[in-house]
């Protein structure tokens, strides 16, 4: 058997051997993300609610996460809160690093976007102080945005981790909970 | 969704394909298969789509489903408006609109009706009203749902809201992202419009269980199904959305 001859060999059951491990992985291994419209997490591998908190500009996160455990209390009040499968009212968590890409307008992602492995956060609260919020949300106390999005079809996305935008004057407000937060956890604010 | 009649971009289009195929080809491996857990089974089941469709009154107000337009380049606002209207519209009523079919207004969930003006023209709070926006550009490379490709139109949904009748979660907005040369192809907008009530991609090429070539809009010959040459939305698909509403 000549060198060329082998290294085809070698080179064919090598591709089958990585082809057959993908396909085992794929099929076998629990725990994959997948969309799951029928959860209030959005994502088959979340097991409960939670929130994480960003900041941009000069905000004193720890006063930020008071007062957004406080709104996430409120909301904890909506009828569809416990049909939703949400239990006790989550801490608020760090860690889930946004960007501003400009004008937060509707649709402006401001997470990793479309992504295979979504995180564990359901809804991710970015709170701005004064100038940035000038800046980003205009005249706007807070915005809804998508955060992450999974593929569900050949060119069709979802949104499964919800951010909203807020200005940190307006975070301790009723309108917050009421009009904004609500909806991130996917809520229907009219249902109040 | 790709436009097949349009041959100058044959290139790029292969090109394109073939990042989309990679791309879900990478979703398939990596993310647990989640396109072939799309069904266009017309279960309703993990098909996104519109909160509104499941609601409805018997006049134009919120429940109805309403969209605008926004160019960012490759057209002009009058004529993307008007050939989205030509799509949806062309037989003077949505072609969606299940209210043109025998059961009548009981079921005229969908009740698709057009905005003016372009959708940044409106106030925050107005806009948040608009259930779906068309976004046109000459190249959706910069659009993560389309795989970054240029020819390409595709979907996106967002704000996830708990559905009427509690059984699953649906969502507030869409996003249609129309290459600006589909502007001329009804098939490919109201293909993409079929993705905004719920429908998902079907035949043998179409990525998703559903290898059948069933007579749909979205078994279409793109996705290996020569003969489904449709531009309207077929009974099955009639039939498909009502299906979704009733869940």
């Amino acid at each position: 058997m000549g060198r060329p001859a082998v290294l085809a060999i070698g080179s064919g059951l090598a591709a089958v051997t990585v082809l057959a491990a993908v396909a085992m992985g794929a099929g076998a291994e629990p725990g994959h993300p997948e969309f799951d419209p029928d959860s209030s997490l959005l994502v088959s591998t979340r097991a409960e609610l939670r929130i994480c908190l960003d900041t941009h500009g000069q905000v004193d996160a720890d006063r930020a996460a008071t007062e957004l455990a406080a709104a996430t209390a409120e909301v904890g009040g909506h009828p569809d809160w416990g049909p939703s499968g949400y239990g006790a009212a989550p801490k608020v968590e760090r860690g889930c690093p946004t960007t501003l890409p400009g004008p937060l307008d509707r649709g402006t992602v401001v997470g990793p976007g479309v992504t295979a492995t979504p995180g564990p956060y359901r809804t991710v609260v970015v709170v701005l102080d004064g100038p940035t919020a000038d800046r980003y949300l205009a005249d706007a106390p807070a915005a809804l945005l998508p955060y992450e999005r999974m593929l569900v079809g050949e060119h069709v996305t979802a949104t499964v981790s919800q951010a909203v935008a807020v200005r940190a004057d307006f975070l301790g407000r009723p309108g917050f909970a009421a009009d904004y937060l609500t909806p991130a956890l996917g809520l229907d604010p009219a249902r109040r | 969704m790709k436009d097949p009649t349009t041959a100058r971009r044959a290139g790029r289009r292969r090109l394109g394909a073939l990042a989309a195929g990679l791309l879900a080809a990478a979703a398939l491996t990596v993310a647990g298969h989640p396109v072939a857990q799309a069904h266009h089974a017309h279960s309703g089941g993990s098909q996104p789509h519109l909160n509104d469709m499941h609601t409805w009154t018997p006049y134009e107000g919120i429940e109805d489903e309403h969209f605008c337009v926004q160019v960012f380049s490759g057209s002009t606002h009058a004529a993307a408006l008007a050939a989205v209207k030509r799509a949806l519209y062309s037989t003077g009523r949505p072609s969606w609109d299940l209210a043109t079919t025998s059961d009548g207004a009981t079921n005229a969930r969908v009740d698709i009706r057009a905005k003016p003006s372009p959708c940044t023209s409106y106030p925050s709070a107005e806009r948040s009203k608009i259930d779906f926006e068309y976004h046109v550009r000459s190249s959706n490379a910069s659009i993560a749902a389309c795989a970054y490709s240029d020819d390409i139109s595709c979907v996106e949904f967002d704000r996830s809201i708990r559905s009427p009748s509690g059984s699953h979660y649906d969502f507030e907005w869409a996003y249609v992202y129309l290459d600006s040369d589909h502007l001329d192809s009804d098939q490919l907008i109201n293909h993409e419009t079929g993705h905004v009530l719920g429908l998902m991609d079907g035949g043998p090429r179409g990525g998703t269980w559903d290898t059948s070539c069933s007579v749909s809009l979205m078994h279409l010959p793109y996705y290996g199904c020569p003969n489904n040459n449709f531009s309207k939305p077929t009974d099955n698909d009639i039939r498909s959305v009502r299906t979704v509403i009733g869940r």
